[in-house]
């Protein structure tokens, strides 16, 4: 008559089994959601063969568009840089200054980028526009 | 819990959702760097709240369902973990039509980001587990689920300050905050998510003829 019983400890069982393995996963993949601009440049044995994620700061002034579409840019981390070179959709609020993160390969210094995206701030502020209230007010 | 307070919750959604979503889109100020496309953030941490209550009292029911083994307290657990499972989704779709023009993907494997996927995936699971359990007169094997799902709510709250991630730390010691009167809107939409949250409960509890 356990059998009912017997089935459903052993379904608890393998769901359990797949959720830790989800989670190991998903946090041993996650751990290094993306390296510093200095790590990825420490890192190199590995780094001219395996993808990365780098994430910086676009450096003032560095963005330049190229007639093909591609555009290429610095991205620092106030200690070294990286010269990113990318071609496909780029962000709404991509631009100099703000935090980007690049996913693709690092060859002689040079980041080959196939996904370009940014980060968005941490601090929500109001756009000094003069339908903006608080400015109405001054 | 905020049972006693089903009564006035038409109402009182009926009021606050139409304030909010007056000042989601009128009252709130353009964000300065993301523009209109930010608006997206009042709704979307509304339906953090409602799957962050629901799962919360999810818990509560299994664990008293576990001590008393009164039926009530298991079917309360199943309603609101479907409540929680639907804004656990409403979430991570609202999230993705705010991340596609501001990031520029609409998915990534950020660390909060997975751990939610993670969330809706756990409790969609228990809502299929719940039924079975039942069926087989093991109702109690789903509450015990219920407790182990539950560990990954703290992790998505955790996982964007501990973990490197794109998503954004905008609150506490670390996120650089909001302005006053986002922080008004953010408010009032809470209030009103938190009324439509108890308006839902009232209507599936009446549905089970609890």
């Amino acid at each position: 008559m356990s059998t009912p019983k017997k089935k459903i400890k052993i379904f608890v069982l393998v769901l359990l089994l797949f959720f830790s393995f989800l989670i190991y996963k998903a946090v041993e993949s996650s751990l290094v959601y993306y390296l510093t601009v200095t790590e990825a440049l420490e890192e190199k044995s590995q780094s001219q063969l395996k993808r990365l994620r780098v994430s910086g700061i676009v450096e003032k002034g560095s963005i330049k568009k190229n007639l093909d579409g591609s555009i290429a840019f610095n991205i620092t981390d106030f200690n070294k840089t990286i010269h990113v070179e990318y071609k496909g959709e780029i962000p709404d609020i991509f631009k100099d200054e703000i935090e980007a993160v690049v996913e693709g390969k690092l060859v002689n210094k040079t980041f080959f980028a196939n996904k370009l995206f940014a980060k968005c701030p941490t601090k929500y502020e109001d756009e000094p526009l003069s339908t903006n209230k608080v400015n109405l007010v001054k | 819990m905020f049972l006693f307070l089903r009564k006035y919750s038409f109402i009182s959604l009926v009021i606050f959702m139409t304030l909010s979503l007056y000042m989601t889109f009128l009252y709130a100020p353009k964000e300065k760097i993301m523009g209109d496309v930010q608006r997206i953030f009042y709704f979307h941490m509304g339906y953090v709240l409602v799957f962050t209550l629901a799962f919360t009292m999810n818990l509560i029911y299994s664990i008293k369902f576990l001590r008393h083994n009164k039926e009530i307290d298991s079917k309360l657990a199943y309603i609101h973990a479907e409540i929680g499972t639907l804004f656990t989704l409403l979430t991570l779709v609202s999230g993705m039509f705010w991340a596609k023009p501001v990031w520029g993907t609409w998915w990534t494997s950020d660390p909060q980001l997975t751990t939610t996927l993670i969330l809706f995936i756990l409790y969609f699971s228990y809502l299929v587990f719940h039924k079975l359990a039942e069926r087989s007169g093991v109702p109690r094997y789903s509450s015990v689920f219920a407790i182990i799902a539950f560990i990954d709510l703290p992790i998505v709250y955790i996982s964007v300050r501990i973990m490197r991630g794109i998503s954004p730390v905008v609150f506490g010691s670390e996120g650089g905050g909001i302005s006053s009167e986002m922080m008004d809107t953010l408010l009032v939409t809470f209030a009103a998510f938190f009324f439509f949250y108890l308006y839902l409960l009232d209507l599936r509890i009446k549905l089970d003829k609890i």
